[in-house]
């Protein structure tokens, strides 16, 4: 039994590391779109523009979550280091006798095909900053990083010169992080040399399970002719694979939803994607964190009381399968799928579904082993800074009171103690 | 030299308004300044010019990661803010820096149970070598090689301070290029300030010229103001600790204005109450900045500096383009009277007069606080000795 409390869930990169036409998404006048960032960033005048912001998000549905999750960014990830926003989070739990934080990393460099340039490659400074900071004496029993990863990097070798490289105890970092929804399948072939090597070395990898989130900002139209969507290796005669390749047609015929980038963007971050990486690797170790979202989750068990958490979205027929039975499903046949609760526990009426749903008895997987055995805490801190019950001390809260003691000791302690031990971390 | 022309009403009226463009200029320096200031462009400007000196799409950018160095990261005022500048010492040693760390091994060290750089003979100098044989080749890796196979031929037999300057020069030489660009995008803000300035307080040239050149009072007002701003500015010459702008501002600040008419114009007492109320938001948002203070103060002086003066500015029932709405169409003849109806001869006008005090601002202080010393020194020295009698 560890002692060692962990939020398995959180992020630290900087407005810097994220590309420089993330605004112009929302304003596509670049130089109003600079003016709006430069303003957003000074805290004399950040107040009134995230005002008009987000007036003009009550407005503007379609750019509600994106304005949202900019000001998200705005809010903390303007800080200049990623030492300064890790200093905060890591003194949020400076009351536990011990504590870890899972940092991830995350490749921003592809998420508008059409203005990605070297100029805009930075992952590889955000990830050595991090490699700085594990090493620093002050942060290294407290910091845990994950390695960002993309399959669309190109000039190195993946797996040798980028995942072996810096998951290694010389360079500190314990998993992969991958985010499918930044115009990627995790079925994506180039990245089978990876699954294989974490499979066999036991390195817990790391994904974003839910719709909602940053996604790819170009248009559809760069997706299309850049191939990502040719889904040549996946078999039609499979019912499981046949599912995946209609979806995506059907996105593909479905002309009035190629503007919405936070709708076809879900055809990447689609649980059952997962599961055709784990019929060749069944043993990869992959947390598909959030459950499906908190907004998947009031799906699927409305809320009987009053629940803050906003309505869910409508989704096209295609796209309606929830995500979070199907998260749960591969959690019960895979032995090695954990989730974790990070962003999700900002909604309490999502959480009071989570607690009741895994407390029932058939929560358990094909061994008879609980789900919630490979469950984690998690905040994803600091993207959580908008919601209202957003900030860490909130989070902790809402946790701690909504959990048991034996629940806690599994969420924070012993599950993320068993998701980070690999071959390399034994 | 013509001294007919010198003592012309036309040449009076021309130096009249290079000195209200000398002082409208000044303002716009004072708030671009401001401006520059409170975003941080300069400190901006700097951090992507260094990231774009190591970007080469494969390596590591050694420029992004200068930044977190003890020595660059000390510079900052606060979390959010990025320095606003670093010389070209403190590049290069932060630089070595950072390149021979990318180079240094590491390891567990159980005894003091933290991770810990191996013990490493090597020099600083071969370190620096051993981070650039570690990059992916790209011409950005041969140009760091090259500098390093420069440094070792030293003639003096020092590579590291070879390796030091030439790494200097190169960020000197990138530093030049930005300031070029500095400069070039500067004009471009200046502009735009200018736009709104001239808008915000309705100055259009075409009618300011036409006033001055039909009021002798105005001339008589402006005239001996022109001739002290003029007579400090050239005075100043010597001070070479001064920049130009802080030459002009200081011209200014030597000056006597008339003040009996200040704060009579209750456009300017508005405009200065609003930087007032800019200042109590500051205060309020507990945003303590003592430059930003003196820059407000500064402003509002400036401003009081333009009210003396009694210009045909602001926006005025009386004056257009107000009056193309409150007055009702005339047959009346003269300047004054046919100016304030909207005809579109009038608004194409005063559009091009917004325009030309736009262009003319965007030229910067230093160049108006300039002319008007020449113009000022072209009628004195053109102007035989009993002609001031007259």
């Amino acid at each position: 039994m560890t002692r060692v409390f962990t939020n398995a869930h959180a992020h630290i990169f900087t407005a810097n590391h994220a590309p420089d036409f993330f605004l112009k998404t929302v304003i596509p006048n670049a130089t109003l779109a600079r003016w709006v960032d430069k303003f957003l960033q000074k805290d004399g005048t950040r107040w009134a523009v995230k005002g008009v912001l987000q007036l003009y998000a009550a407005v503007s549905r379609a750019k509600r979550p994106i304005i949202r999750r900019y000001l998200e960014f705005v809010q903390i990830g303007t800080s200049v280091s990623q030492t300064d926003i890790f200093e905060k989070i890591n003194q949020s739990y400076a009351q536990f006798q011990d504590h870890k934080i899972i940092v991830l990393t995350q490749v921003l460099d592809y998420l508008d095909l059409a203005d990605t340039s070297s100029a805009h490659i930075r992952i590889k400074g955000q990830v050595e900053e991090v490699v700085e900071l594990k090493r620093n004496a002050r942060y290294q029993r407290n910091i845990f990083p994950f390695l960002g990863v993309d399959p669309r990097q190109t000039g190195f070798r993946l797996l040798e010169d980028w995942v072996s490289y810096y998951i290694d105890q010389k360079k500190g970092f314990y998993g992969i992080k991958i985010y499918p929804a930044a115009g990627f399948f995790p079925f994506d072939s180039r990245l089978d040399p990876l699954w294989e090597w974490a499979q066999e070395n036991q390195a817990p990898v790391m994904t974003h399970t839910t719709r909602s989130g940053s996604f790819y900002l170009g248009s559809f139209d760069s997706i299309l002719n850049s191939g990502a969507l040719q889904l040549n290796d996946l078999d039609p005669d499979d019912a499981l694979e046949k599912g995946i390749i209609d979806r995506v047609n059907s996105v593909i015929d479905d002309k009035s939803i190629h503007k919405k980038n936070e709708l076809w963007c879900n055809i990447f971050g689609y649980p059952d994607n997962y599961e055709v990486v784990l019929r060749k690797y069944p043993d990869l170790k992959i947390c598909l964190a959030h459950l499906g979202g908190a907004s998947e989750i009031n799906r699927q068990v409305p809320p009987t009381g009053k629940c803050d958490c906003g309505k869910p979205p409508k989704y096209p027929p295609y796209l309606e399968k929830n995500w979070y039975p199907m998260v749960l499903d591969l959690m019960k046949r895979y032995k090695n799928i954990y989730s974790d609760i990070s962003y999700t526990l900002s909604c309490a009426c999502a959480l009071d579904t989570v607690v009741k749903q895994f407390r029932q008895p058939d929560a358990t997987d094909g061994s008879g082993q609980p789900l919630i055995n490979r469950l984690m805490y998690g905040t994803d801190f600091y993207l959580t800074q908008q919601e209202e019950l957003g900030d860490e001390a909130d989070l902790q809260g809402l946790f701690l009171g909504h959990f048991t003691q034996k629940e806690v000791q599994a969420l924070a302690y012993d599950n993320p103690e068993r998701y980070l031990r690999s071959v390399i971390w034994p | 030299m013509n001294t007919g022309l010198l003592n012309s009403t036309l040449f009076t009226t021309i130096i009249c308004l290079v000195l209200i463009f000398a002082l409208l200029s000044l303002l716009i320096s004072t708030l671009t300044e401001a401006i520059n200031s409170y975003f941080q462009e300069r400190g901006r400007l700097l951090f992507r010019t260094i990231g774009k000196l190591f970007e080469d799409g494969i390596n590591v950018n050694f420029g992004q990661l200068l930044y977190n160095h003890p020595m660059v990261d000390s510079l900052k005022k606060d979390p959010h803010s990025l320095p606003q500048y670093i010389s070209a010492e403190t590049f290069s040693n932060a630089l070595i820096d950072v390149v021979a760390n990318y180079a240094r091994e590491y390891q567990f060290d159980a005894t003091r149970n933290e991770m810990a750089p191996l013990a490493d003979t090597r020099s600083a100098f071969d370190r620096f070598q051993a981070g650039v044989d570690k990059m992916h080749h790209t011409p950005l890796k041969l140009l760091l090689l090259n500098m390093l196979d420069k440094a070792r031929q030293d003639p003096g037999g020092h590579p590291f301070a070879g390796l030091q300057l030439a790494l200097e020069q190169w960020y000197n030489d990138q530093m030049q290029r930005v300031t070029g660009w500095y400069k070039t995008w500067i004009r471009t803000r200046l502009f735009w300030i200018a736009l709104v300035v001239a808008m915000g307080l309705n100055v259009d040239s075409i009618h300011l010229f036409q006033t001055i050149y039909r009021s002798p009072d105005l001339r008589a007002r402006l005239e001996p103001i022109a001739q002290q701003v003029a007579a400090n500015y050239g005075a100043l010459a010597g001070d070479t600790t001064l920049t130009p702008v802080q030459r002009a501002r200081k011209a200014v600040d030597l000056t006597t204005f008339p003040r009996d008419s200040l704060h009579t114009d209750s456009f300017f007492r508005r405009i200065n109450q609003a930087i007032d109320g800019l200042q109590r938001v500051d205060s309020l948002l507990k945003v303590h900045d003592s430059i930003r203070q003196a820059t407000f103060r500064e402003a509002q002086q400036q401003i009081d500096d333009i009210a003396t003066l009694g210009l045909p500015v602001g926006w005025h029932r009386n004056a257009a383009p107000v009056s193309w709405f409150t007055h009702p169409a005339t047959r009346e003849t003269g300047y004054f009277k046919q100016h304030l109806q909207g005809t579109g001869w009038n608004i194409f006008l005063y559009i091009l007069g917004i325009f030309i005090t736009a262009f003319s601002l965007s030229a910067g202080a230093p160049f108006w606080f300039d002319v008007l010393l020449r113009l000022v020194n072209v009628r004195r020295t053109g102007t035989k000795p009993n002609d001031n009698k007259k």
